[in-house]
């Protein structure tokens, strides 16, 4: 038996898993959306971590930037903690205040509460929630296209690469039935399942790799810091990309207002997110110094995750190409399902609270999966197949756009009812967000034009710079006018 | 003609007639002869023909291996999901051959689940019996609480 053989029998193993566990764990109305029972620190963290390593954040990491820059990426998840920290502290405690989790007594008991349905009852604006709900999806939504994106990838190994669409189908239906049918309570378990496994994966890994005695020195974690004028530690406008996204991602993810709903414990939600930023610096950590050892031990390998594992296919030691690669492809299996399972059930979410209105019911949940399933799968053929979008493109130009939101979110959590409610709040919030939203694209469009990644990386710092200037100022002058 | 079609599929369709020994096998007059045919590869060349331009009729093998699949689920009397899915996964790997690199051998694999399949079945039925016995055992005895073996022992070396 070959390794591919052992990986394919593996790939199905785990695909029969989740289907057969979302057939079996299925939840009714009440317990669809957790509602029947609060979720804990423990789960919101393994869930938000699950969600927050995902396979292309992993062949990010572990390739490309981790190679280049070795330690020093962990920036990254240090900005989330800065925003982790500033919505612990401002945003949580105006939610608590507010009751979110109940804000939604009628419904609450089948849907819950939603980000777009507490912006709408914030500012008393239709218009908004539903603004909000869909700059929301849509970032959501690409983050679920670039899973299946790189998801395909990684199954060229055994599938042929004319018929690697077929991968993509195969694992849409199963991450989406099992998701359709099991809900969040679901999707939290297979969370934690799916954390711990990559997590044990990449440890195990990492210790046979020390074990092979690869001659590093500490440049390889730590490299020579670059001059100041090319960046601090990592280029300036990646580093300006990485820190002004992820500060204001967090109330712009969907994902977290779900779990937050969920949960109900303001002060668990608190401990959740911080359980989750370790888990997540850890484990992005774990993949770096993987990728960096295995590059030592294995010099002549392809500078890619195919590259990785078909080096370790046709290594000769045993372990490698009969355990540790098989194991390896199921954890970037898992970091795949996971990104996709918690991108899903959100927009299940929203769509059916904040767009239909209606009161839940499994049918309708299903129904809304299936539209899903068929419009992601349709969003994927004309962006990377008519489009021609690749996939650092694609990461840069909408994967951020979802923080064109967060100006408009923080600004509702923080701001006094009375003046939110004013017209012109209403519409400068509509408008600067919309022209955001433009201005981020144009400068996408212009940066790929001009074959510029550093136009394109600093398209929604800029843009949501410059809305957020627009609404701050329109609201205090509102306030210094009540005054 | 039917028992040329099902060994055209041997991983799927005529190994599941052969190891499960259906009653519909006898239906089809040459079926074993083809079967034996087809393993050795002693096929002669107008019942290779055949095979080919069967093989071009994809839809007709599905038919004939949804019989199958409807005809193994009933006979086993199980419903259980796991089965089901390694039945559904028996039938249906023989199709994506032409999808597969040649890093992957299907008849191997095929093979595995097949095993797998018979391990889960056998598990099934112990699992069966131990609930058959445990309930026998709980209405003979007042003191077992439940069925599980662990409850069993318990009574049986701690207890007494």
């Amino acid at each position: 038996m070959t390794p591919f053989e052992v990986i394919f029998m593996c790939t199905l193993g785990i695909l029969a898993y989740f289907l057969i566990y979302g057939i079996i764990y299925k939840s009714d109305v009440k317990s669809y959306f957790n509602c029947d029972k609060q979720l804990n620190k423990t789960e919101f963290g393994n869930s938000f971590a699950a969600a927050s390593t995902s396979l292309a954040t992993v062949l990010f990491f572990f390739i490309t930037l981790g190679l280049e820059n070795g330690l020093y990426i962990l920036i990254s998840p240090l900005s989330y903690l800065i925003g982790i920290l500033l919505f612990n502290k401002t945003i949580l405690p105006k939610l608590q205040k507010y009751d979110y989790a109940n804000i939604n007594k009628s419904n609450a008991i089948s849907v819950g509460n939603t980000l777009g349905l507490f912006m709408g009852e914030r500012y008393n604006s239709r218009l908004i929630r539903m603004m909000i709900s869909f700059i929301t999806i849509i970032g959501i939504v690409s983050i679920l296209l670039i899973e299946l994106y790189v998801g395909v990838d990684i199954f060229n190994i055994f599938i042929k690469t004319e018929y690697k669409e077929i991968a993509l189908i195969l694992i849409s239906i199963v991450a989406f039935t099992y998701t359709g049918l099991g809900g969040l309570n679901t999707v939290v378990k297979t969370d934690k399942l799916q954390f711990w496994f990559m997590f044990i994966v990449a440890s195990v890994i990492i210790i046979w790799l020390f074990m092979q005695k690869p001659t590093i020195t500490i440049k390889d974690f730590f490299p020579t810091p670059m001059p100041l004028t090319k960046g601090l530690l990592l280029e300036w406008p990646l580093l300006f990309n990485m820190i002004f996204v992820n500060i204001l991602l967090i109330p712009s993810m969907l994902r977290n207002w779900q779990l937050i709903s969920a949960t109900r414990d303001y002060s668990e939600v608190s401990k959740g997110l911080m359980r989750g930023f370790y888990l997540t610096a850890t484990i992005s950590a774990l993949f770096i110094v993987l990728g960096i050892l295995f590059f030592k031990i294995f010099p002549h390998t392809q500078v890619s995750l195919n590259g990785i594992l078909i080096s370790m296919a046709s290594s000769e030691d045993f372990i490698v190409s009969y355990i540790f690669l098989p194991l390896l492809f199921m954890a970037c299996l898992m970091a795949l399902l996971s990104t996709v399972d918690s991108s899903l059930l959100p927009v299940v979410q929203s769509i059916s609270t904040d767009f239909i209105k209606s009161n839940g019911g499994r049918k309708r949940y299903l129904q809304i999966t299936f539209v899903m399933l068929i419009i992601t799968l349709g969003l994927y053929w004309i962006v990377f197949k008519i489009m021609g979008f690749n996939l650092i493109e694609w990461l840069y130009t909408i994967f951020s756009l979802v923080t064109i939101s967060s100006p408009a979110i923080i600004l509702g959590c923080l701001g006094n009812e009375n003046i939110l409610r004013k017209k012109v709040i209403k519409m400068t919030v509509v408008f600067a967000t919309i022209v955001g939203l433009f201005l981020a694209l144009l400068i996408s469009y212009i940066g790929n034009k001009m074959g510029n990644v550093w136009l394109i990386q600093l398209n929604t710092p800029v843009a949501t710079l410059i809305s957020s200037l627009w609404i701050v100022t329109t609201y205090k002058l509102k306030t210094h006018k009540q005054c | 003609m039917e028992g040329l079609l099902i060994a055209q599929v041997p991983v799927a369709s005529a190994l599941l007639y052969e190891a499960l020994n259906l009653p519909g096998k006898c239906i089809y007059s040459d079926f074993e002869n083809i079967i034996v045919k087809f393993q050795k590869k002693e096929m002669s060349l107008d019942e290779m023909e055949a095979c080919e331009q069967f093989k071009e009729k994809k839809r007709v093998y599905y038919i004939s291996d949804i019989i199958a699949t409807s005809r193994i689920l009933s006979i086993m009397r199980v419903f259980n999901i796991v089965p089901a899915i390694l039945v559904v996964l028996i039938i249906l790997l023989p199709y994506g051959e032409i999808l597969l690199t040649s890093n992957i051998n299907l008849d191997r694999i095929i093979k595995i689940l097949w095993f797998v399949l018979y391990v889960t079945e056998i598990i099934i039925i112990i699992i069966r019996i131990k609930s058959k016995v445990g309930t026998f055992l709980i209405n003979l005895h007042p003191d077992y609480k439940d069925v599980s073996f662990r409850s069993i022992l318990y009574l049986y070396y701690f207890k007494k």
